[in-house]
């Protein structure tokens, strides 16, 4: 096939001098885009629950209230979303995932790998080790107000070592697993790590 | 068309006909699927779809099972409809 | 004739494929909008509401594709797509900005069997529209001109202000011709003496507007997803049937 015409004039965004902080292929923005995958759940905080499974099996299972009264967390990261847009020194607050599994008794995680599931039936997948060591929370605060809903609240995974897609919006339950089982997008051809800084958008990168 | 930043708002399935053209050879958004969630017939042109930006993701508007979902990836197409029943093109799209 | 001779005698309808549009002509329709008239070897033709996917390819290799409605007539020589530009938009600065006759880009297409509507489709035709939602009813506005069609046809057509107004004196033009009356609603501002209509679209307007629900006329609503889901959901509870009301909302696809 022959290459395809070239429009004279265009250029696109974020293609001129990068900073050090942003990713290859990423551009900055400065407003904060939405993308979901399905309509934005109706925030029920009497009815939410949020747990911890090894395999089917349940090893800890948190009420709001019992979920906010657990150590909070307060990070400045860097996100970065494989449809290219990058945000830097974003605010967040809530529950770190070493937090969660000290909290269920758990010297060390239940499986090598977790199964993230949401609201609405989104799940990603991720290595255990991703979400240790502070590399993870289960995020409740944005920017010192409580999550947006069209954002992921109540609460939403924040994995910011990794592409946003794996920052799970609305998340219910983190499942850990002995083999590493493919997500919503991971399904269909998106990476199952997703390294921003090795541009590993789509599997096989 | 607006800011373009809020994709928490479906747009209508017909927006996704150049990704289906990619697949399909007939007009697609005028197909009718069957969902198997509740069994709700539905065009493919007036079905809600998500998350544009990364794939289309096409959810029942009764009962929210997602009846299809395509991506674009540099390795080819995907194309996942485990949600649907069944997809019906009438003969003279054909 | 067994399937496949059929296939071969009559080969049906081909995936779509990228074809090179070059730019003809360019309108200025108001400070923000410019539709495009383009050449396009190989088109073969469309239905008024179907849209285009256009792609911008850069010298570096970098590709940006968005979607946007046909504007003219399928009995019109010549296809035209109108954009508006959108700031920090990445493909529409460039359509409704940079480009001039001779510029060259990739288009596929025509796309979309569900937002359609052909002339000898019977019933009156109610329009609504906010903003760019305008282009693809105006193809269907325009296709009618075309074709002689004496279906009665009523436009609903929300803008900012007055010079907002895209295709202003052409609509002007056709709502003096019998069964064809255009409505304005202008949200932000409105002239001395106006005496349309001044505020958001809502079930009042609709209802005073629109055909009666007996009538069942064919309707289609395009816009910013907001105004879409508003007028979709006040003329259900006025009573049209949702199986008469097309929408076609303007989302992340355009930029």
């Amino acid at each position: 096939m022959s290459d395809p015409p070239v429009s004279r004039g265009f250029r696109g965004r974020g293609r001129g001098a990068q900073s050090a902080r942003i990713p290859p292929g990423q551009h900055l923005v400065s407003d904060f885009p939405i993308l979901s995958a399905g309509p934005t759940p109706e925030p029920d905080l009497t009815g939410w629950r949020f747990a911890i499974e090894e395999g089917q099996s349940p090893i800890g299972r948190w009420n709001w209230h019992e979920f906010e009264a657990l150590p909070q967390t307060e990070v400045t990261v860097d996100i970065h979303c494989v449809t290219t847009w990058s945000k830097l020194d974003t605010h967040w607050r809530g529950v770190s995932i070493d937090t969660l599994l000290e909290a269920a008794g758990l010297a060390e995680p239940p499986g090598p790998f977790v199964l993230v599931h949401c609201d609405g039936g989104y799940t990603t997948n991720l290595p255990s080790e991703d979400i240790l060591d502070g590399k993870a929370m289960i995020a409740t605060r944005f920017e010192d107000e409580p999550l947006d809903p069209e954002h992921g609240g109540p609460a939403r995974l924040l994995v910011p070592h990794l592409y946003f897609w794996k920052s799970a919006k609305w998340v219910r339950k983190l499942q850990f697993l002995d083999h590493d089982q493919r997500g919503f997008w991971e399904e269909l051809g998106y990476h199952s790590y997703g390294d921003p800084w090795r541009e590993q958008r789509y599997d096989g990168d | 068309m607006d800011d373009g930043k809020n994709g928490a708002m479906p747009l209508d399935g017909n927006a996704e006909g150049g990704l289906l053209g990619e697949l399909f050879a007939p007009e697609m958004t005028a197909a009718e699927i069957t969902c198997d969630g509740c069994g709700a017939v539905a065009e493919v042109g007036a079905i809600h779809v998500y998350g544009t930006a990364m794939g289309a993701v096409f959810r029942c508007a009764h009962c929210d099972t997602v009846v299809m979902r395509l991506t674009h990836t540099p390795a080819g197409l995907f194309l996942d409809m485990r949600g649907a029943r069944r997809l019906f093109v009438a003969s003279p799209e054909l | 004739m067994t399937a496949i001779e059929r296939a071969v005698a009559a080969p049906g309808p081909k995936r779509l494929q990228w074809m090179t549009a070059n730019v003809r002509e360019v309108i200025e329709e108001t400070s923000r909008v410019r539709s495009l008239v383009l050449d396009v070897p190989g088109w073969c033709g469309h239905r008024a509401g179907q849209h285009v996917d256009v792609r911008l390819t850069g010298e570096d290799g970098y590709q940006a594709q968005r979607s946007y409605s046909i504007a003219s007539a399928p009995e019109t020589p010549g296809l035209v797509i109108t954009v508006e530009r959108i700031i920090e938009g990445e493909v529409s600065p460039y359509l409704a900005g940079e480009v001039r006759p001779g510029d060259r880009f990739e288009l596929r297409g025509p796309i979309g069997g569900y937002f359609v509507w052909t002339a000898p489709l019977d019933g009156h035709l109610f329009l609504v529209a906010g903003g760019s939602g305008i282009v693809p009813l105006m193809a269907m506005l325009r296709h009618r001109a075309a074709v002689n069609s004496d279906t009665p046809a009523t436009l609903l057509y929300s803008s900012r202000t007055v010079e907002d107004i895209i295709y202003r004196a052409e609509l002007q033009s056709l709502d003096r011709q019998a069964n064809i009356k255009i409505v304005h609603t202008l949200t932000r501002m409105q002239p001395a003496g106006w005496s349309g209509f001044s505020r958001r679209i809502d079930r009042a307007m609709l209802e005073a507007t629109c055909f009666p629900v007996a009538v069942r006329p064919r309707i289609f609503v395009c816009g910013p997803t907001p105004l879409v889901e508003i007028a979709a959901r006040a003329l259900r509870d006025i009573g049209h049937l949702q199986n008469l009301i097309k929408t076609e909302r303007f989302g992340p696809t355009g930029g």
